[in-house]
């Protein structure tokens, strides 16, 4: 059953029609046409679909909509405005992260929501916020350096 | 006499008294004993209507009062194999000595029950009795099957009758000797089965007499949740206590308050049985999630009130190999609380966490919250290797909740690493799982 | 080379992985490290999880649930060294690929004196070898 839904997404307000069940992810890239968060499994198995729900790194693919009501997301589009998301965007930009760059917008929001809890990530921490992350390219190594390059300015 | 064959005599003698005796210490309380109160046939109570159809479907066609009651009784998920055409038979149940396959009860004559006369049905599903005269195993429950009325069973076998018939031979069953001796399961239910029908206790509310007709003839909620005795019959000096079936365990539900369900609120029961769900408890996964989504999800809310208020009725038994009570949620940070078992942690890091969360509090539905369920506060861990290797997919509401089955990429060493890790970090004392017993987990329920 | 750990029930563990690689004259070095750190991941995920099996026609795997990928706790310190090569430029998508297979399986060789011929690496195979 479709229902008036209202959410605020970087900071907007956005009204649609979507079953309440409806996954964020569809109602994101399907009904608001914001495709830069990706669709890779659909089961919480590669972060693809990662985005911010109140500053936390969330699978937006099995998120129903109704869970995000009156919570703030954001998402790939909007995370360079957030201090922590511009510092990743950068580190990622200078160390080349990205390869084919399909999984990357799910690295670096889950890298960003690393960054802005554990401002000095150790790679214990790195490997408990980002092994949810897979990248088919093997780009690992490179997000490992990237996001201690953005914790601590240059590094390598 | 002469001597000898006095002494004989007497020995004989002492032989069957002692073996009536062990028959009826094994046998046991029967399992509405505990109630205590006055019986009385169905036919003179009064104050109530304990057997049959809820209110709204009274005047309902005989197949529909069938079909609520073949739900009731869950039918269909053990009689049917998973792809299969639905009651046409095959599913087999893997038992320590062979295994047994359920039969097709589609109305098709050759290979179904489409030759059952009403006196056939109602001998198999009261007596375990087939048409051809042949003993069912008890894996069909006619022990529990047998308190029901003859008119609800014959509802259930015309509501079968009403489906299409499916020609479908199930597969011959493995069982060992002495296994395979069906004729030996006469002796089996002459000592098992009462053969008798439900009797309403005049000295509880009708609402309880309802919820003990639902949850024991139909139902059948202690042929998992009570544990069996030495004759493989339900123990019910320790009425659902909980016990292992099918490689699941199958929590305590009697009224103790550490490891029961003293402790549940009425809500949180009536959504447990009728969403799959209960805050603060867990979702029902395995077989009892096949019982919720079959059977008590279709029940009418009078009748899940009547089970609960049944239910409460229960006699508190602890389980001694539970903790008393669940532990709280785990420290949101991946660094504090448990760290041990780095191999579990890496495998819960990649394949877990997204959606179960650091601290077990689910960050996508609570229906994935860990904190607070028996699974993972089973010192056993069985359940949580279980859902880990097959995954669980509940059809309420609205395809809430469903977990992948992980158990064909990683190997019975991460699956016991990863439950131990959970059990130690979201339950109250961590399990010792080892490859071994993931292997077989695996072996019991496979097909 | 590859640096690998196995335990008694045939687990690997990679530790270190060092490649040096001649694709002739780099026109950009950096970007040939980043396809052979890529193509060497890429690679040891089909050596240790690439299994696809076949039922009734059909593949069997459906999804990242029953067809693992490495993840990021699993990889461990790559050092590429590209080597100063007056070669013409070759191509070097694939490289890292094939090397990362046949490196590891020769460290488990070397570390257990199992010899696998057939890949993906079978656990158990490893397991019981190591017992023998
Ligand atoms: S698409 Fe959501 S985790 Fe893969
Ligand atoms: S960059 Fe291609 S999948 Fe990650």
């Amino acid at each position: 059953m479709h229902m008036a839904q209202t959410l605020t997404i970087n900071g907007e307000t956005k009204s649609f029609n979507a079953p309440p069940e409806m996954p964020l992810l569809w109602v994101l890239r399907d009904i608001l046409g914001m495709t830069g968060t990706k669709f890779g499994c659909g089961i919480a198995q590669c972060g693809a679909c990662t985005v911010h729900v109140d500053g936390k790194a969330v699978r937006s693919c099995v998120l129903p909509v109704s869970a995000v009501e009156n919570r703030a997301v954001t998402t790939i589009e909007a995370v360079g405005d957030t201090p922590s998301g511009a510092k990743v965007q950068k580190a990622w930009l200078d160390l080349e992260v990205i390869q084919c760059g399909y999984c990357q917008s799910g690295q670096i929001m889950a890298a960003a929501a690393l960054l802005a809890e554990t401002s000095h990530p150790d790679d214990s921490d790195i490997d408990a916020a980002m092994a949810g992350n897979i990248c088919r390219c093997g780009t690992y190594v490179r997000i490992r350096e990237a996001i201690k390059q953005a914790a601590n300015g240059r590094q390598s | 006499m002469s001597g000898k064959m006095r002494i004989l005599a007497s020995l004989v003698m002492i032989a069957i008294v002692a073996v009536a005796l062990g028959i009826w210490i094994i046998r046991g309380p029967g399992p509405l004993d505990f109630a205590g109160g006055t019986k009385v046939a169905l036919a003179d109570y009064r104050a109530g209507k304990p057997a049959g159809v809820p209110a709204k479907l009274e005047k309902a066609s005989l197949v529909e009062r069938g079909e609520y009651l073949a739900k009731a009784a869950d039918c269909m998920v053990c009689h049917t194999k998973p792809g299969e055409k639905e009651y046409s038979g095959g599913l087999g149940f893997k038992l320590p000595f062979g295994t047994l396959y359920s039969t097709n009860i589609t109305p098709d004559k050759d290979t179904g029950i489409g030759n059952y006369s009403d006196q056939d049905f109602l001998d198999a599903v009261q007596r375990g009795k087939r048409h051809d005269g042949a003993r069912l195993y008890p894996a069909m429950p006619y022990t529990s099957y047998t308190y029901m009325t003859d008119e609800d069973v014959l509802a259930v076998k015309a509501y079968l009758f009403s489906l299409p018939a499916v020609r479908a031979k199930p597969p011959e069953n493995t069982l060992s000797f002495p296994f395979n001796q069906r004729w030996a399961m006469m002796f089996w239910s002459a000592v098992f089965n009462p053969d008798t029908r439900f009797t309403p206790d005049t000295s509880k509310s009708p609402e309880w007499n309802r919820g003990a007709y639902l949850t024991e003839a139909l139902a059948h909620c202690g042929e998992c949740h009570t544990p069996r005795n030495l004759g493989f019959a339900l123990d019910n000096r320790k009425k659902f206590a909980g016990a292992i079936t099918a490689g699941w365990r199958a929590f305590n539900i009697s009224s103790d308050k550490a490891t029961g369900l003293g402790n549940w609120r009425d809500e949180d029961l009536i959504s447990y049985l009728s969403l799959g769900h209960a805050p603060g408890h867990g979702s029902a996964s395995g077989p009892m999630g096949e019982a919720v989504d079959h059977s008590f999800s279709q029940f009418a809310p009078e009748d899940i009130s009547s089970i609960v208020a049944y239910l409460r009725s229960v006699p508190p038994v602890p389980s001694p190999d539970l903790p008393a009570g669940t532990a709280p949620v785990a420290p949101a940070s991946h660094k504090d609380g448990v760290t041990a078992d780095a191999r579990g942690k890496k495998v819960f890091a990649g394949a877990c966490v997204s959606c179960h969360g650091w601290s077990g509090a689910s960050p996508v539905s609570p229906m994935a919250t860990l904190t607070g369920t028996w699974a993972v506060n089973d010192p056993a861990a069985i359940n949580v290797a279980q859902i880990v290797l097959s995954g669980t997919r509940r059809h309420t509401p609205d395809d809430a909740l469903s977990m992948p089955a992980f158990g064909n990429a990683y190997t019975d060493d991460e699956i016991a690493a990863v439950a131990n890790y959970v059990t130690a970090r979201f339950g109250t004392k961590g399990s010792k799982l080892t490859a071994k017993d993931v292997a077989e987990l695996r072996e019991q329920t496979a097909e | 080379m590859v640096e690998a750990e196995i335990d008694d029930s045939g687990e690997i563990v990679l530790r270190r992985i060092t490649s040096v690689v001649d694709t002739g004259i780099a026109v950009n070095p950096d970007t040939v490290k980043a396809q052979i750190e890529g193509g060497l991941i890429f690679g040891l995920t089909a050596a240790l999880y690439g299994e696809i099996t076949i039922d009734k026609g059909r593949v069997q795997q459906s999804n990242f649930h029953d067809y693992r990928m490495m993840r990021i706790n699993e990889t461990p310190k790559i050092e590429v060294v590209v080597v100063k090569s007056g070669e013409a430029p070759g191509g070097i998508g694939e490289a890292g690929v094939n090397a990362g297979p046949p490196a590891l399986r020769n460290a488990i060789l070397a570390a257990t004196g199992v010899a696998l011929r057939r890949l993906p690496i079978d656990r158990k195979l490893l397991a019981a070898g190591r017992k023998a």
